[in-house]
């Protein structure tokens, strides 16, 4: 059974499946979202198939074997949504902002929801959008957590934008700047 | 019009604004009960309304109309993306111009006037002093984009809501004086992702069906409905933007300056379709009144301390009234005989 989040902006993930009829599946995760795919990409055909891994820095880059560094993303993956046929399938691992990055990119190609797949995100951390400053902080864990633009300690909410591929963050302690909550870990 | 604009009054650092006894008179109070809870609470816009209401025409201009385009000039002069237009809705933005421009001349002759000759129209708003001519639909041949150009000379805030998958997205929008939310944040969102933080009415199927009725609404055929919170000091900018410059004023709230410092906001939303884009122009006009003034009424005084003793604790805490909620029950109970 899955928990409704209290915030109905906040995704939830259906199980990823193997579409049979697309011509080309594309597979795109991050080098810690790759095992998610890995028996996905098992049931489908070598020819029928591309897969895409990028990395930090923990994989060695090899560009023949489809390891790209992140720095890349969008320009790999971009081209290769470009080249892909109409009736493709994509399917996504790695971290929540990473799952959504690529679902916007293959939307702006004409991409439909229908058509991409997302694995439930391998971990917890959160992209945070700064209601005040509109700077993005990565890889969030912990609420408050100060903001990259201005500084603010932000209360990481629930509140979900897709398009930002992130939470919205809103200062903890306006009503009293003297006040600061404790820290808690995000789930 | 009935209402004749008033010379500029802040809504901020000094707060000078003030409601006449006219606009009193006239305030859209929202309780029809004494106790509230979400309801679908849309009907019919049907205009015109009772002569001098806030319901007699589509938009209502009243006398804080220089004073709000005075404030809503110093927002986007802060940050100019609290207005924005996605590119695919141009079109949107354009019937908005229309929509506004032909009621507004025909609602309120005296103060605008627009003529038409094909594609080729001249504006005037006598009240901020512009008068224009531009090519319909070109928007290079405005001074700004359109949204922003109609949206600077209207009172309340302004969404365009595109409709597609049988859901509405918050595409396009001049937010400068939001009850708490943030366009830039929400820009895109799907119907029940940009309510997603709306308490306990997802569970009811409020927006279930309110997305129904709302993507069904025919063209001529506009729907209104009120929705309220309390704002401290006469503050319009109640955005999340500038919530670090305005979070405090919820903790100077005292038994003493309940009156002059609680008060009610309320939103006139106006949903109408667009005969080109077949998007949904949202308006929300918003109508401050401080707690003195409101008791100036008993009826209201009466009903305003029965629904704030009965609010449920959810909504206590997301219109954040936590911080004085006791002091305005406390403060409004002497105007409730029953007490």
């Amino acid at each position: 059974m899955r928990i409704e989040p209290l915030i109905k902006s906040r995704p939830t993930y259906a199980p990823v499946a193997v579409q049979p009829r697309a011509q080309l599946h594309l597979f795109i995760a991050s080098d810690d979202g790759l095992p998610a795919l890995e028996a996905l990409i098992a049931q489908v055909s070598e020819s029928q198939q591309e897969v895409l891994v990028f990395t930090q820095g923990a994989t060695v880059v090899d560009t023949d074997k489809g390891i790209y560094p992140m720095a890349q993303l969008a320009e790999t993956v971009g081209s290769a949504l470009m080249d892909a046929p109409i009736s493709s399938a994509v399917y996504i691992a790695g971290n929540e902002a990473f799952l959504w990055d690529i679902r916007n990119l293959a939307r702006s190609q004409g991409f439909a929801d229908e058509q991409i797949q997302m694995c439930e995100p391998v971990n917890n951390t959160r992209r945070l959008f700064c209601t005040h400053c509109y700077a993005i902080t990565e890889d969030v864990t912990h609420s408050p957590h100060t903001c990259s633009g201005c500084g603010r300690w932000l209360l990481v909410r629930d509140h979900y934008s897709k398009l930002h591929a992130a939470y919205v963050g809103v200062q903890i302690n306006a009503e009293n700047p003297s006040e600061l909550p404790e820290t808690e870990e995000l789930v | 019009m009935r209402m004749s604009p008033k010379p500029i009054q802040s809504f901020r650092d000094d707060f000078t604004y003030s409601n006449s006894p006219g606009a009193i008179a006239r305030f859209p109070f929202p309780f029809p009960e004494d106790e509230y809870m979400y309801s679908v609470n849309i009907e019919p816009h049907v205009t015109p309304g009772p002569e001098g209401s806030v319901y007699e025409h589509l938009l209502d201009i009243d006398e804080h109309y220089l004073s709000e385009m005075h404030e809503r000039d110093l927002v986007l002069k802060e940050n100019p993306k609290r207005c924005l237009a996605m590119p695919h809705m141009d079109l949107a933005c354009w019937d908005m111009i229309d929509r506004v421009m032909t009621c507004f001349a025909a609602d309120y002759p005296e103060h605008f006037s627009l003529e038409r000759e094909g594609d080729h129209w001249t504006w005037e708003n006598k009240l901020l002093n512009i008068k224009d001519s531009f090519t319909f639909g070109d928007s290079s041949t405005l001074p700004m984009p359109p949204m922003e150009y109609i949206g600077r000379q209207v009172q309340g805030d302004f969404a365009l809501l595109d409709q597609r998958d049988g859901d509405l997205f918050l595409d396009a929008g001049i937010v400068t004086c939001p009850a708490d939310w943030s366009l830039a944040f929400d820009a895109g969102m799907s119907f029940k992702e940009w309510h997603g933080p709306v308490p306990l009415a997802h569970g009811m199927g409020v927006f279930d069906r309110a997305l129904k009725y709302l993507c069904a609404i025919s063209q001529g055929r506009p729907v209104r409905r009120l929705n309220w919170t309390l704002t401290i000091n006469a503050r319009m900018d109640t955005s999340p933007e500038t919530y670090p410059q305005w979070g405090t004023d919820r903790a100077s709230v005292t038994p003493d300056n309940v009156g002059e410092k609680v008060h009610l906001r309320v939103e006139l939303q106006v949903l109408d379709r667009m005969s080109r884009s077949n998007a949904l122009m949202f308006s929300i006009r918003t109508y401050l009144i401080s707690m003195n003034d409101l008791v100036t009424n008993p009826e209201w005084a009466k009903r305003m301390h029965r629904v704030m003793k009965s609010l449920p604790p959810e909504l206590i805490e997301y219109k954040g009234l936590t911080r004085y909620h006791p002091m305005l029950v406390e403060w409004l109970s002497r105007f409730d005989p029953a007490n």
